[in-house]
Protein backbone atom coordinates (compact mmCIF):
# COMPACT_ATOMS: atom_id res chain seq x y z
CA UNK A 1 0.00 0.00 0.00
CA UNK A 2 1.92 3.07 -0.98
CA UNK A 3 1.58 5.94 1.31
CA UNK A 4 3.93 8.52 -0.38
CA UNK A 5 4.58 9.82 3.02
CA UNK A 6 7.39 12.09 2.15
CA UNK A 7 4.77 13.57 0.16
CA UNK A 8 2.40 14.74 3.13
CA UNK A 9 2.65 18.79 3.62
CA UNK A 10 4.50 20.32 6.72
CA UNK A 11 1.73 19.84 9.27
CA UNK A 12 1.70 23.84 10.25
CA UNK A 13 0.77 24.72 6.79
CA UNK A 14 -1.84 22.32 6.31
CA UNK A 15 -3.26 24.32 9.86
CA UNK A 16 -3.05 27.57 8.19
CA UNK A 17 -4.71 25.80 5.05
CA UNK A 18 -7.30 24.43 7.30
CA UNK A 19 -7.60 27.95 9.47
CA UNK A 20 -8.50 29.35 6.45
CA UNK A 21 -11.45 27.18 5.29
CA UNK A 22 -12.77 27.05 8.41
CA UNK A 23 -12.67 31.04 8.13
CA UNK A 24 -14.17 31.06 4.82
CA UNK A 25 -16.90 29.07 6.13
CA UNK A 26 -17.87 31.38 8.69
CA UNK A 27 -17.72 34.47 6.84
CA UNK A 28 -20.10 32.61 4.08
CA UNK A 29 -22.27 30.93 6.22
CA UNK A 30 -21.70 32.34 9.56
CA UNK A 31 -20.96 29.24 10.82
CA UNK A 32 -17.78 26.64 11.13
CA UNK A 33 -17.35 23.22 9.63
CA UNK A 34 -18.85 19.87 11.13
CA UNK A 35 -19.04 15.78 10.20
CA UNK A 36 -20.44 14.02 12.76
CA UNK A 37 -23.84 15.88 12.28
CA UNK A 38 -23.93 14.85 8.80
CA UNK A 39 -23.30 11.26 9.89
CA UNK A 40 -26.19 11.39 12.07
CA UNK A 41 -28.56 12.90 9.40
CA UNK A 42 -27.80 10.31 7.34
CA UNK A 43 -28.05 7.86 9.86
CA UNK A 44 -31.94 9.56 10.32
CA UNK A 45 -32.69 8.73 6.84
CA UNK A 46 -31.77 5.63 7.05
CA UNK A 47 -33.54 4.78 9.79
CA UNK A 48 -36.85 6.82 7.95
CA UNK A 49 -37.31 4.94 5.05
CA UNK A 50 -36.72 1.51 6.69
CA UNK A 51 -38.70 2.27 10.10
CA UNK A 52 -40.29 5.68 10.04
CA UNK A 53 -42.17 4.87 12.85
CA UNK A 54 -39.13 4.70 15.28
CA UNK A 55 -38.20 7.85 13.77
CA UNK A 56 -41.12 9.49 14.72
CA UNK A 57 -41.29 8.36 17.97
CA UNK A 58 -38.04 8.86 19.48
CA UNK A 59 -36.85 12.71 20.02
CA UNK A 60 -33.33 12.29 18.91
CA UNK A 61 -34.18 11.52 15.16
CA UNK A 62 -37.33 13.40 15.76
CA UNK A 63 -35.71 16.47 15.93
CA UNK A 64 -33.05 15.65 12.86
CA UNK A 65 -35.83 14.38 10.38
CA UNK A 66 -39.26 13.81 11.72
CA UNK A 67 -42.51 14.32 10.35
CA UNK A 68 -41.68 16.05 7.07
CA UNK A 69 -38.57 17.23 8.01
CA UNK A 70 -36.35 17.06 5.04
CA UNK A 71 -33.31 15.65 6.64
CA UNK A 72 -30.54 15.13 4.49
CA UNK A 73 -31.40 18.99 2.89
CA UNK A 74 -28.62 20.71 5.31
CA UNK A 75 -25.04 22.10 4.90
CA UNK A 76 -23.76 19.30 7.03
CA UNK A 77 -24.88 16.33 4.54
CA UNK A 78 -23.59 18.36 1.91
CA UNK A 79 -20.28 19.21 3.26
CA UNK A 80 -19.03 15.61 4.67
CA UNK A 81 -19.88 14.05 0.36
CA UNK A 82 -17.20 17.74 -0.34
CA UNK A 83 -15.41 16.01 2.44
CA UNK A 84 -15.56 12.74 0.80
CA UNK A 85 -14.51 14.20 -2.65
CA UNK A 86 -12.03 16.36 -1.51
CA UNK A 87 -9.82 13.61 0.20
CA UNK A 88 -10.03 11.49 -2.73
CA UNK A 89 -8.80 14.24 -5.06
CA UNK A 90 -5.87 14.46 -2.35
CA UNK A 91 -5.65 10.99 -2.53
CA UNK A 92 -5.38 10.62 -6.10
CA UNK A 93 -3.09 13.44 -6.75
CA UNK A 94 -0.57 12.07 -3.81
CA UNK A 95 -0.67 8.60 -5.14
CA UNK A 96 -2.70 7.71 -1.62
CA UNK A 97 -5.33 6.58 -3.89
CA UNK A 98 -6.50 2.77 -3.32
CA UNK A 99 -7.07 -0.39 -1.36
CA UNK A 100 -5.33 -0.85 1.88
CA UNK A 101 -5.74 -0.89 5.62
CA UNK A 102 -4.06 1.57 8.09
CA UNK A 103 -2.98 -0.61 10.91
CA UNK A 104 -0.33 -0.53 13.75
CA UNK A 105 2.96 -3.19 12.92
CA UNK A 106 1.58 -6.04 15.53
CA UNK A 107 -2.02 -6.19 14.24
CA UNK A 108 -3.56 -8.14 12.18
CA UNK A 109 -6.09 -6.53 9.16
CA UNK A 110 -8.92 -8.52 10.43
CA UNK A 111 -7.94 -7.35 14.25
CA UNK A 112 -7.71 -3.62 13.47
CA UNK A 113 -11.15 -3.72 11.38
CA UNK A 114 -12.60 -4.70 14.00
CA UNK A 115 -11.28 -2.41 16.25
CA UNK A 116 -11.90 0.42 13.70
CA UNK A 117 -15.60 -0.59 14.20
CA UNK A 118 -15.86 -0.76 17.42
CA UNK A 119 -13.68 2.87 18.09
CA UNK A 120 -16.21 4.29 15.58
CA UNK A 121 -19.51 3.03 17.46
CA UNK A 122 -17.69 4.62 20.65
CA UNK A 123 -17.23 7.89 18.66
CA UNK A 124 -20.45 8.26 17.08
CA UNK A 125 -22.28 7.71 20.16
CA UNK A 126 -20.23 10.39 22.08
CA UNK A 127 -20.37 12.68 19.45
CA UNK A 128 -23.88 12.76 20.03
CA UNK A 129 -23.62 13.49 23.46
CA UNK A 130 -20.81 16.65 23.27
CA UNK A 131 -23.03 17.67 20.54
CA UNK A 132 -20.11 17.38 17.36
CA UNK A 133 -16.69 16.34 17.05
CA UNK A 134 -13.98 17.46 16.90
CA UNK A 135 -14.66 19.20 13.32
CA UNK A 136 -17.40 21.01 14.91
CA UNK A 137 -17.04 21.50 18.35
CA UNK A 138 -12.65 21.64 18.39
CA UNK A 139 -11.97 23.35 15.24
CA UNK A 140 -15.00 25.35 14.97
CA UNK A 141 -15.80 25.97 18.17
CA UNK A 142 -12.68 26.40 19.71
CA UNK A 143 -12.06 29.00 16.61
CA UNK A 144 -15.37 31.28 17.77
CA UNK A 145 -13.74 30.53 21.86
CA UNK A 146 -17.01 28.72 23.00
CA UNK A 147 -16.16 27.58 26.26
CA UNK A 148 -17.70 24.04 26.04
CA UNK A 149 -15.57 23.65 22.90
CA UNK A 150 -12.18 24.47 24.53
CA UNK A 151 -13.23 22.22 27.49
CA UNK A 152 -14.83 19.11 24.96
CA UNK A 153 -10.99 19.57 22.79
CA UNK A 154 -9.02 18.97 26.06
CA UNK A 155 -11.06 15.99 27.19
CA UNK A 156 -10.60 14.24 24.13
CA UNK A 157 -6.48 14.81 24.01
CA UNK A 158 -7.29 13.14 27.64
CA UNK A 159 -8.98 10.50 26.87
CA UNK A 160 -6.89 9.44 24.32
CA UNK A 161 -3.81 9.50 25.79
CA UNK A 162 -5.29 8.16 28.72
CA UNK A 163 -5.92 4.84 27.12
CA UNK A 164 -2.72 5.48 24.64
CA UNK A 165 -0.85 2.82 26.86
CA UNK A 166 -2.82 -0.06 27.67
CA UNK A 167 -3.79 -0.17 24.22
CA UNK A 168 -0.26 -0.02 22.56
CA UNK A 169 -0.55 -3.40 21.15
CA UNK A 170 -2.62 -1.65 18.42
CA UNK A 171 -0.45 1.44 16.84
CA UNK A 172 3.14 0.11 17.96
CA UNK B 1 -21.68 42.72 6.16
CA UNK B 2 -20.31 39.34 7.19
CA UNK B 3 -21.67 36.87 7.46
CA UNK B 4 -23.55 36.41 4.61
CA UNK B 5 -26.88 34.46 4.38
CA UNK B 6 -26.09 31.75 1.68
CA UNK B 7 -29.39 30.59 2.27
CA UNK B 8 -30.71 33.46 0.22
CA UNK B 9 -28.06 32.85 -2.98
CA UNK B 10 -30.89 31.00 -4.50
CA UNK B 11 -31.62 27.09 -3.83
CA UNK B 12 -28.31 26.18 -4.89
CA UNK B 13 -26.22 29.02 -3.12
CA UNK B 14 -25.96 26.74 -0.03
CA UNK B 15 -25.52 23.70 -1.20
CA UNK B 16 -22.74 24.33 -3.54
CA UNK B 17 -21.08 26.54 -1.06
CA UNK B 18 -20.97 23.82 1.52
CA UNK B 19 -19.77 21.10 -0.71
CA UNK B 20 -17.31 23.40 -2.13
CA UNK B 21 -16.01 24.30 1.78
CA UNK B 22 -16.00 20.33 2.64
CA UNK B 23 -13.74 19.55 -0.85
CA UNK B 24 -11.50 22.06 0.68
CA UNK B 25 -11.91 20.43 4.18
CA UNK B 26 -11.15 16.73 2.85
CA UNK B 27 -8.16 17.65 0.74
CA UNK B 28 -5.96 19.90 3.18
CA UNK B 29 -6.85 16.70 5.95
CA UNK B 30 -5.92 14.16 2.95
CA UNK B 31 -2.81 16.43 2.47
CA UNK B 32 -1.50 16.41 5.99
CA UNK B 33 -1.87 12.79 6.44
CA UNK B 34 -4.71 12.32 8.26
CA UNK B 35 -6.29 9.84 6.10
CA UNK B 36 -4.08 7.60 7.70
CA UNK B 37 -4.80 5.99 11.74
CA UNK B 38 -1.01 5.23 11.64
CA UNK B 39 -0.77 8.84 11.50
CA UNK B 40 -3.51 10.02 13.72
CA UNK B 41 -2.58 7.79 16.58
CA UNK B 42 1.07 8.60 16.57
CA UNK B 43 0.09 11.84 18.15
CA UNK B 44 -0.75 9.96 21.40
CA UNK B 45 2.52 7.97 21.63
CA UNK B 46 4.23 11.77 21.03
CA UNK B 47 6.18 10.80 18.27
CA UNK B 48 4.29 12.77 15.73
CA UNK B 49 2.60 16.14 17.25
CA UNK B 50 1.10 16.91 13.91
CA UNK B 51 -2.75 16.50 14.92
CA UNK B 52 -1.76 19.37 17.25
CA UNK B 53 0.02 21.20 15.14
CA UNK B 54 -2.44 21.28 12.50
CA UNK B 55 -5.42 21.51 14.86
CA UNK B 56 -4.20 24.07 17.06
CA UNK B 57 -2.95 26.13 14.14
CA UNK B 58 -5.69 26.05 12.50
CA UNK B 59 -7.67 27.49 15.65
CA UNK B 60 -5.84 30.33 15.62
CA UNK B 61 -5.52 30.95 12.52
CA UNK B 62 -9.42 31.34 12.07
CA UNK B 63 -9.06 32.71 15.18
CA UNK B 64 -6.99 35.78 14.05
CA UNK B 65 -8.71 35.96 11.11
CA UNK B 66 -12.17 36.38 12.71
CA UNK B 67 -11.19 38.59 14.75
CA UNK B 68 -9.98 40.55 12.92
CA UNK B 69 -12.47 41.12 10.56
CA UNK B 70 -14.99 41.57 13.67
CA UNK B 71 -13.06 44.32 14.89
CA UNK B 72 -12.68 45.84 11.72
CA UNK B 73 -16.40 46.16 11.65
CA UNK B 74 -16.45 43.88 8.46
CA UNK B 75 -18.24 41.12 10.28
CA UNK B 76 -21.26 40.85 13.03
CA UNK B 77 -19.99 38.82 15.60
CA UNK B 78 -24.05 38.64 16.99
CA UNK B 79 -24.51 36.37 13.73
CA UNK B 80 -22.02 34.00 13.94
CA UNK B 81 -22.66 30.49 15.17
CA UNK B 82 -20.83 30.22 18.84
CA UNK B 83 -21.74 26.55 19.99
CA UNK B 84 -23.53 26.24 22.56
CA UNK B 85 -21.47 25.39 26.09
CA UNK B 86 -22.96 22.00 27.74
CA UNK B 87 -20.16 21.04 30.55
CA UNK B 88 -20.93 17.70 31.81
CA UNK B 89 -21.96 15.95 28.24
CA UNK B 90 -19.02 17.93 26.61
CA UNK B 91 -16.64 16.81 28.31
CA UNK B 92 -17.86 13.34 29.08
CA UNK B 93 -18.38 13.01 25.46
CA UNK B 94 -15.21 14.43 24.93
CA UNK B 95 -12.92 11.67 26.96
CA UNK B 96 -14.95 9.03 25.40
CA UNK B 97 -14.59 10.56 21.76
CA UNK B 98 -10.98 10.51 22.82
CA UNK B 99 -10.97 6.53 23.67
CA UNK B 100 -13.00 5.87 20.74
CA UNK B 101 -10.23 7.82 18.45
CA UNK B 102 -7.37 5.86 19.85
CA UNK B 103 -9.05 2.76 19.02
CA UNK B 104 -10.59 3.24 16.50
CA UNK B 105 -7.84 5.53 15.22
CA UNK B 106 -10.32 8.09 13.16
CA UNK B 107 -12.51 10.91 14.54
CA UNK B 108 -15.42 11.34 12.02
CA UNK B 109 -13.53 13.80 9.51
CA UNK B 110 -10.55 12.00 8.90
CA UNK B 111 -12.39 8.56 8.84
CA UNK B 112 -14.15 10.25 5.66
CA UNK B 113 -10.88 10.67 4.12
CA UNK B 114 -9.86 7.41 4.60
CA UNK B 115 -12.54 6.02 3.42
CA UNK B 116 -12.36 8.13 0.35
CA UNK B 117 -9.03 6.84 -0.43
CA UNK B 118 -10.65 3.70 -0.38
CA UNK B 119 -8.93 2.35 2.62
CA UNK B 120 -10.99 -0.65 4.37
CA UNK B 121 -10.09 0.51 8.21
CA UNK B 122 -11.71 4.17 7.51
CA UNK B 123 -15.00 2.73 6.07
CA UNK B 124 -15.40 0.08 9.07
CA UNK B 125 -14.83 3.48 11.35
CA UNK B 126 -17.49 5.13 9.31
CA UNK B 127 -19.48 2.44 9.62
CA UNK B 128 -19.40 2.44 13.36
CA UNK B 129 -20.06 5.87 13.82
CA UNK B 130 -23.13 5.62 11.88
CA UNK B 131 -23.73 2.85 13.98
CA UNK B 132 -22.83 4.31 17.31
CA UNK B 133 -25.02 7.30 16.45
CA UNK B 134 -27.70 5.26 15.81
CA UNK B 135 -27.51 3.61 19.25
CA UNK B 136 -27.11 7.03 21.11
CA UNK B 137 -30.88 7.82 19.36
CA UNK B 138 -32.20 4.87 20.84
CA UNK B 139 -30.31 5.14 24.35
CA UNK B 140 -29.87 8.65 25.37
CA UNK B 141 -33.53 8.80 26.75
CA UNK B 142 -32.54 7.71 30.61
CA UNK B 143 -29.65 10.02 30.04
CA UNK B 144 -31.71 13.21 29.00
CA UNK B 145 -31.30 14.72 32.07
CA UNK B 146 -27.72 15.09 32.28
CA UNK B 147 -27.38 15.56 28.40
CA UNK B 148 -29.46 18.67 28.94
CA UNK B 149 -28.91 20.33 31.84
CA UNK B 150 -25.50 19.43 33.09
CA UNK B 151 -22.95 22.02 32.80
CA UNK B 152 -25.41 24.04 30.29
CA UNK B 153 -24.70 27.65 30.42
CA UNK B 154 -25.68 28.57 27.03
CA UNK B 155 -23.91 30.49 24.46
CA UNK B 156 -20.47 31.03 26.65
CA UNK B 157 -17.44 31.77 24.83
CA UNK B 158 -14.31 32.21 27.05
CA UNK B 159 -13.78 36.18 27.09
CA UNK B 160 -17.25 36.21 28.76
CA UNK B 161 -16.20 33.22 31.20
CA UNK B 162 -12.72 34.78 32.11
CA UNK B 163 -14.66 38.44 32.20
CA UNK B 164 -11.98 39.85 29.63
CA UNK B 165 -12.31 41.37 26.39
CA UNK B 166 -12.04 39.00 23.18
CA UNK B 167 -9.07 40.15 21.87
CA UNK B 168 -7.51 39.28 25.14
CA UNK B 169 -8.79 35.93 24.72
CA UNK B 170 -7.48 35.53 21.62
CA UNK B 171 -3.88 36.35 22.78
CA UNK B 172 -4.35 34.16 25.85
CA UNK B 173 -5.13 31.13 22.97
CA UNK B 174 -2.47 31.98 20.51
CA UNK B 175 0.44 32.14 23.17
CA UNK B 176 -1.00 28.81 25.08
CA UNK B 177 -0.53 27.39 20.99
CA UNK B 178 2.62 28.82 20.68
CA UNK B 179 3.41 27.30 23.86
CA UNK B 180 1.95 23.61 23.00
CA UNK B 181 4.15 23.73 19.44
CA UNK B 182 7.18 24.65 21.04
CA UNK B 183 6.45 22.03 23.62
CA UNK B 184 5.48 19.35 21.33
CA UNK B 185 8.62 19.75 19.21
CA UNK B 186 10.76 19.12 22.42
CA UNK B 187 8.41 15.98 22.67
CA UNK B 188 9.38 15.25 19.68
CA UNK B 189 12.94 15.40 19.41
CA UNK B 190 13.39 13.90 22.56
CA UNK B 191 11.09 10.82 21.08
CA UNK B 192 13.89 10.65 18.15
CA UNK B 193 16.38 10.42 20.03
CA UNK B 194 15.31 8.01 22.35
CA UNK B 195 14.57 5.61 19.34
CA UNK B 196 17.84 6.88 17.59
CA UNK B 197 19.50 5.34 21.37
CA UNK B 198 18.06 1.79 21.40
CA UNK B 199 19.95 -0.60 19.98
CA UNK B 200 18.83 -2.61 17.31
CA UNK B 201 19.26 -6.23 16.50
CA UNK C 1 15.42 33.76 11.20
CA UNK C 2 14.23 29.47 10.87
CA UNK C 3 10.38 30.16 9.04
CA UNK C 4 9.37 28.40 12.12
CA UNK C 5 10.32 31.18 14.42
CA UNK C 6 9.27 33.73 12.26
CA UNK C 7 5.32 32.66 11.54
CA UNK C 8 5.40 32.24 15.63
CA UNK C 9 6.48 35.73 16.09
CA UNK C 10 3.93 36.36 13.20
CA UNK C 11 0.83 35.06 15.13
CA UNK C 12 1.82 36.48 18.44
CA UNK C 13 2.29 40.21 16.73
CA UNK C 14 -1.36 39.41 15.01
CA UNK C 15 -2.34 38.55 18.79
CA UNK C 16 -0.78 41.66 20.64
CA UNK C 17 -2.01 43.64 17.33
CA UNK C 18 -5.50 43.12 18.01
CA UNK C 19 -5.72 43.72 21.42
CA UNK C 20 -4.05 47.10 20.95
CA UNK C 21 -6.55 47.93 17.54
CA UNK C 22 -9.53 46.84 19.98
CA UNK C 23 -9.05 49.11 22.81
CA UNK C 24 -7.74 48.21 26.18
CA UNK C 25 -11.44 48.30 28.47
CA UNK C 26 -14.53 47.93 26.82
CA UNK C 27 -13.86 46.17 23.45
CA UNK C 28 -15.70 46.61 20.18
CA UNK C 29 -18.22 44.01 21.14
CA UNK C 30 -19.11 45.41 24.50
CA UNK C 31 -19.45 48.70 23.04
CA UNK C 32 -22.13 47.25 20.33
CA UNK C 33 -23.53 45.17 23.16
CA UNK C 34 -24.13 48.04 24.78
CA UNK C 35 -25.64 49.85 22.19
CA UNK C 36 -28.05 46.87 21.09
CA UNK C 37 -29.34 47.05 25.05
CA UNK C 38 -29.89 50.53 24.91
CA UNK C 39 -31.60 50.40 21.83
CA UNK C 40 -34.32 48.12 22.87
CA UNK C 41 -34.70 49.52 26.55
CA UNK C 42 -35.50 52.69 23.93
CA UNK C 43 -38.10 50.91 21.74
CA UNK C 44 -39.27 49.51 25.18
CA UNK C 45 -38.84 45.90 24.10
CA UNK C 46 -37.25 44.82 27.34
CA UNK C 47 -40.45 45.86 30.03
CA UNK C 48 -42.76 43.38 30.34
CA UNK C 49 -46.20 44.40 32.16
CA UNK C 50 -47.54 42.76 35.04
CA UNK C 51 -50.23 41.19 32.87
CA UNK C 52 -48.20 39.62 30.17
CA UNK C 53 -45.75 38.27 33.40
CA UNK C 54 -48.63 36.71 34.98
CA UNK C 55 -49.62 35.44 31.67
CA UNK C 56 -45.98 33.81 30.98
CA UNK C 57 -46.20 32.35 34.38
CA UNK C 58 -48.74 30.42 34.02
CA UNK C 59 -47.39 28.75 30.76
CA UNK C 60 -45.77 25.35 31.22
CA UNK C 61 -44.57 25.05 28.11
CA UNK C 62 -41.66 28.01 28.67
CA UNK C 63 -38.29 28.31 31.00
CA UNK C 64 -38.84 31.00 33.29
CA UNK C 65 -36.67 32.43 35.61
CA UNK C 66 -37.81 35.41 38.07
CA UNK C 67 -35.51 37.24 39.56
CA UNK C 68 -36.38 39.48 42.49
CA UNK C 69 -33.24 42.20 42.72
CA UNK C 70 -34.53 43.36 46.15
CA UNK C 71 -33.39 43.41 49.85
CA UNK C 72 -34.22 40.57 51.74
CA UNK C 73 -37.00 42.36 53.84
CA UNK C 74 -38.63 43.03 51.31
CA UNK C 75 -38.59 39.77 49.46
CA UNK C 76 -39.72 38.55 52.47
CA UNK C 77 -42.75 40.85 52.74
CA UNK C 78 -44.00 39.58 49.03
CA UNK C 79 -42.44 38.45 46.12
CA UNK C 80 -43.03 36.55 43.10
CA UNK C 81 -44.19 32.95 42.76
CA UNK C 82 -41.06 31.42 42.84
CA UNK C 83 -38.85 33.97 42.57
CA UNK C 84 -35.37 34.11 43.81
CA UNK C 85 -32.63 36.34 45.17
CA UNK C 86 -29.67 35.65 43.25
CA UNK C 87 -26.18 35.74 45.01
CA UNK C 88 -24.88 37.60 42.06
CA UNK C 89 -25.08 38.62 38.68
CA UNK C 90 -23.32 35.68 37.69
CA UNK C 91 -26.32 33.21 38.93
CA UNK C 92 -28.23 35.12 36.12
CA UNK C 93 -26.00 35.11 33.41
CA UNK C 94 -25.05 30.99 33.75
CA UNK C 95 -28.53 29.89 32.68
CA UNK C 96 -29.39 28.66 29.50
CA UNK C 97 -29.59 31.39 26.31
CA UNK C 98 -33.85 29.84 25.85
CA UNK C 99 -34.46 30.32 29.57
CA UNK C 100 -36.38 33.33 29.88
CA UNK C 101 -35.08 35.89 32.83
CA UNK C 102 -37.18 38.33 34.39
CA UNK C 103 -35.73 41.22 36.89
CA UNK C 104 -38.08 42.08 39.03
CA UNK C 105 -37.04 45.28 41.15
CA UNK C 106 -38.83 47.97 43.11
CA UNK C 107 -38.68 50.74 40.23
CA UNK C 108 -37.58 50.50 36.34
CA UNK C 109 -34.27 51.79 36.93
CA UNK C 110 -32.82 49.22 39.20
CA UNK C 111 -33.97 46.40 37.10
CA UNK C 112 -32.74 48.13 34.22
CA UNK C 113 -29.31 48.45 35.41
CA UNK C 114 -28.93 44.89 35.81
CA UNK C 115 -30.18 44.14 32.04
CA UNK C 116 -27.65 46.49 30.66
CA UNK C 117 -24.60 44.44 32.99
CA UNK C 118 -26.20 41.27 32.38
CA UNK C 119 -26.58 42.16 28.23
CA UNK C 120 -22.60 43.75 28.34
CA UNK C 121 -21.89 40.11 29.16
CA UNK C 122 -23.68 38.28 26.56
CA UNK C 123 -27.11 37.37 28.18
CA UNK C 124 -30.03 36.12 26.64
CA UNK C 125 -33.64 36.56 26.42
CA UNK C 126 -33.49 39.08 29.87
CA UNK C 127 -36.46 40.84 30.27
CA UNK C 128 -37.46 43.49 33.46
CA UNK C 129 -40.66 43.80 34.80
CA UNK C 130 -41.95 47.34 34.19
CA UNK C 131 -42.99 49.72 36.69
CA UNK C 132 -41.71 46.52 39.52
CA UNK C 133 -43.49 45.26 42.44
CA UNK C 134 -45.58 47.94 42.91
CA UNK C 135 -46.79 48.08 39.37
CA UNK C 136 -47.37 44.54 40.02
CA UNK C 137 -48.98 44.98 43.15
CA UNK C 138 -51.13 47.92 41.81
CA UNK C 139 -52.58 45.29 39.21
CA UNK C 140 -52.74 42.01 41.23
CA UNK C 141 -53.29 43.05 45.00
CA UNK C 142 -56.78 44.70 45.98
CA UNK C 143 -55.78 48.10 48.24
CA UNK C 144 -57.72 46.26 51.18
CA UNK C 145 -54.73 43.71 51.19
CA UNK C 146 -52.18 46.23 51.15
CA UNK C 147 -51.95 47.09 54.74
CA UNK C 148 -51.87 42.80 55.91
CA UNK C 149 -48.96 42.91 52.77
CA UNK C 150 -46.91 45.51 55.10
CA UNK C 151 -47.99 44.10 58.03
CA UNK C 152 -46.70 40.37 57.25
CA UNK C 153 -44.27 38.63 55.93
CA UNK C 154 -46.05 36.36 53.58
CA UNK C 155 -43.39 36.07 50.60
CA UNK C 156 -44.52 33.98 47.74
CA UNK C 157 -47.47 32.99 49.74
CA UNK C 158 -49.50 35.92 48.71
CA UNK C 159 -52.51 35.55 46.55
CA UNK C 160 -50.70 37.87 44.42
CA UNK C 161 -47.66 35.55 44.21
CA UNK C 162 -49.36 33.42 41.88
CA UNK C 163 -52.41 35.25 40.63
CA UNK C 164 -55.44 33.76 38.66
CA UNK C 165 -55.09 35.70 35.14
CA UNK C 166 -58.67 34.57 34.58
CA UNK C 167 -60.07 36.61 37.50
CA UNK C 168 -57.86 39.15 36.95
CA UNK C 169 -59.56 40.05 33.95
CA UNK C 170 -56.18 41.41 32.81
CA UNK C 171 -55.78 44.73 30.65
CA UNK C 172 -54.39 43.68 27.27
CA UNK C 173 -50.88 44.15 26.34
CA UNK C 174 -48.57 43.85 23.83
CA UNK C 175 -46.35 40.45 23.97
CA UNK C 176 -42.58 41.62 24.56
CA UNK C 177 -40.93 38.33 25.33
CA UNK C 178 -39.88 36.64 22.54
CA UNK C 179 -40.42 32.76 22.43
CA UNK C 180 -39.08 30.12 20.24
CA UNK C 181 -35.92 31.00 18.06
CA UNK C 182 -34.16 33.85 18.92
CA UNK C 183 -34.12 36.57 16.14
CA UNK C 184 -30.61 37.33 14.30
CA UNK C 185 -28.80 34.36 15.70
CA UNK C 186 -28.28 31.22 14.01
CA UNK C 187 -31.24 28.99 15.17
CA UNK C 188 -28.56 26.03 14.95
CA UNK C 189 -24.83 25.76 13.14
CA UNK C 190 -23.29 23.00 14.55
CA UNK C 191 -23.15 19.20 14.29
CA UNK C 192 -25.33 18.94 17.55
CA UNK C 193 -27.96 22.04 16.49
Amino acid sequence: MKQNEDRFWNPYLCGVLLGGVLYLSFLVTGHGLGASGGLARGVTAALKTVAPGAVNSTAFFAGLGGGDKAVLSHWLVWEVLGVLVGGAISGLLAGRFGLGTHRGPRLSVRKRLLFALLGGMLVGWSTQLSRGCTSGQALSGGAILSAGSWAFMFAVFGGGYLVAYPFRKLWR
Amino acid sequence: MAPFDVTTWGGWGEPVVSIALGILFGFVLERAGFGSAKKLSAQFYLGDMSVLKVMFTAIITAMLLIYWTVGFGWMDFERLWVNPTYLGSGVAGGLLFGVGFLVGGYCPGTALVSMATLKLDGLFFVVGVLGGIGIFGFTIAPLDNFWTHSGAYGTLTLFDWLRVSPPTAVALAVLMALGMFAGGEAVERWIERRNAGEVKP
Amino acid sequence: MKPKVLSAAAAAGLAFGLVALWGPTSGRRAQALENQAERAIARGDVQVTPAELATLMHNRQIALAIFDLRDEPAFNQFHLADARRPASLAVIRALPDKTVKMLVAENDAAALGAYRELLRTGGKQVYVLAGGIPAWLALFAPASSHFALLAGALGGRHPASFPDIEAAQLPKFEPKVKLGAAGGKKASGGCGG
